[in-house]
């Protein structure tokens, strides 16, 4: 199954700039109900992200091409998926 | 699964890597050791404090004023901020972040946070309802008096902090981030979704952490409440606890299971049940493999092996993740223990280049593998000396262009230390492909040759 999270930057001279969900030096994506390091919830994959993002949570993402990370509410964020039952 | 549903040789990690985090460990009811005076001591001392002070305003009649509201608030305030208990410790469970709102709430929505506290304070029902209750009219509170937003997870932590006072037995801490770890680990799925906490929500992670106490229980570890229950989870599920074996540390804890002997193993059992319907409990749990294969290190007549199975068999259990995008899928873990991954065709998997730092690389892989596929297997057949051909071993592992790197790793010291033994010989031209070094194994005498 394979599981694609995307946004896209919606203000700024980046506008439209892709980000996806990015990971920590551990290996973990990070997902979180608040900026706060403290609140971080690291997670192993994306099906785990998905899980998270339907469940409220926001997302760390970032550009391929570089730059800082944003942490991206679940009503930003693109899930598509090669199989229904995701 | 256990009648809750929980992972139970996920919580059977959890207890290894408690004990591993205090080797003194005996029972939870010892009055000395790296638990009590790390996790316990402090905790217990907050909570004395907690009720000679603050319980006693929850206790009082409802706040009515502003300045009613202040003295119980500012109470609550000092309580969590103080050093408590002999070892002089503020207590970590609420942060600034969940405390600092209490010094500054005013009017009427510092009366309702006194009330919301109180009501929780002396509520007879089911703790759910009551933690729901609490943390609607908390959250209104909150917003009304200007405390900015994502407060779910302050209120989640400060609302149950109350209860797991008042009740030590029958209620649990919960820090939602936490909580997540441990849902994860032992039920597959979360509990928490970012809102207000709910009745069924806490209801359900209060049945997990009754469910971890009578395994604790069970293992002889006596618990005394789920205070400790919090502690144990906090320790073990984290993966923040300072100086614990982590289950994501490369080289500490579970990762300590894979060594070339269980591996091999592993390999073995898998052969028995493909032949024979051996270890169904296992292997059967496990569907077609796809990209990941492992090589074994011994002449087989079928040398490779699907990842997933033979990790599963080694951590004794079902729930593993495939790939190596985390330390702990079952291709990362192979890897760190210098097995090489391929293709069901026998082709070496490349290591991605980036965004991979938890697997081995460079002369740690080359040496890891060196000594998992020409010396172990060279020594258990009894052999004088055993050679390794740099363009050989640099083609199985599938690097690229790195026959200097592999010519240094193998003469380099540290292969010499990691498999015991003397310095090589070298045959052929420096840092060439044909470049080759013979280490010697056994003396003229036939006895070992080792350099520790």
């Amino acid at each position: 199954m394979t599981i694609r999270i995307f946004a896209r930057k919606s203000r700024g001279a980046d506008a439209g700039l892709l980000l996806e969900p990015i990971r920590d030096k551990n290996g973990k994506f990070i997902v979180s109900e608040t900026k706060f390091a403290e609140d971080y919830i690291f997670v192993d994959t994306l099906q785990d992200v998905v899980e998270h993002i339907r469940a409220g949570y926001k997302v760390r993402m970032k550009s391929p091409r570089g730059g800082p990370p944003s942490l991206i509410s679940p009503s930003s964020i693109t899930i598509e998926s090669g199989s229904e039952d995701v | 699964m256990s009648e809750f549903g929980i992972d139970e040789s996920a919580l059977t990690d959890l207890i290894r890597r408690f004990r591993e985090t205090f080797p003194d460990f005996e029972s939870f009811r010892s009055e000395t050791g790296g638990y009590r005076d790390g996790e316990r001591e402090y905790k217990d001392a907050f909570r004395a404090v907690f009720l000679d002070v603050v319980a006693p305003l929850l206790e009082a009649d409802p706040v009515e004023t502003e300045s009613q509201a202040r003295g119980l608030l500012s109470a609550l305030l000092r309580a969590l901020t103080e050093k408590v208990g002999e070892s002089g410790t503020v207590q970590n469970m609420v942060s600034w972040r969940g405390h600092d709102h209490l010094g500054k709430l005013k009017g009427a929505p510092a009366v309702d946070a006194a009330r919301a506290l109180q009501r929780l304070w002396i509520d007879t029902g089911a703790h759910g309802a009551a933690i729901e209750a609490f943390s609607e009219a908390y959250s209104d509170a909150f917003a009304r008096g200007g405390q900015g937003g994502g407060v779910n997870g302050i209120i989640a932590v400060l609302g149950s902090l109350v209860l797991a006072i008042k009740d030590p037995a029958g209620a649990v801490l919960v820090r939602k981030n936490l909580w997540s770890a441990v849902a994860k680990a032992l039920l597959h799925r979360i509990i928490f979704h970012n809102r207000p906490i709910r009745a069924e929500e806490y209801e359900e992670a209060l049945a997990v952490a009754k469910s971890v106490f009578k395994r604790l229980e069970a293992e002889g570890m006596q618990p005394t409440d789920l205070w400790d229950v919090h502690n144990f989870l906090w320790v073990t599920a984290s993966g923040t606890y300072p100086g614990a074996t982590n289950a994501d540390s490369a080289k500490s804890g579970v990762q300590e299971l894979f060594t070339r002997d269980a591996i091999e193993g592993a390999m073995d059992a898998f052969d028995a049940y493909r032949d024979r319907g051996d270890h169904a409990e296992i292997f059967g749990g496990f569907g077609s493999p796809k990209g990941f294969w492992v090589r074994s290190t011994r002449d087989r007549e079928q040398r490779v092996y699907p990842t997933k199975p033979i990790v599963g068999f080694i951590q004794k259990s079902t729930n593993i993740n495939g790939g190596w995008s985390t330390v702990t899928d079952a291709a990362a873990r192979l890897h760190n223990a210098g097995f090489i991954i391929v293709d069901e065709n026998d082709q070496p998997v490349p290591v991605p280049p980036d965004r991979h730092a938890h697997l081995m690389s460079g002369a740690d892989q080359i040496r890891a593998v060196a000594l998992n596929y020409y010396i172990s297997p060279a020594r258990d057949r009894g052999d004088a000396d055993v050679q390794i051909v740099v363009r050989r071993i640099h083609d199985e592992i599938g690097l690229s262009e790195a026959w200097a790197n592999v010519s240094q790793a193998l003469a380099g010291g540290n292969l010499q230390t990691l498999a015991s033994l003397s310095p090589p010989s070298r045959k052929g031209p420096e840092a060439s492909t044909t470049t080759s070094f013979v280490y010697r194994l056994r003396d003229l005498s036939g006895g070992s040759v080792m350099t520790k």
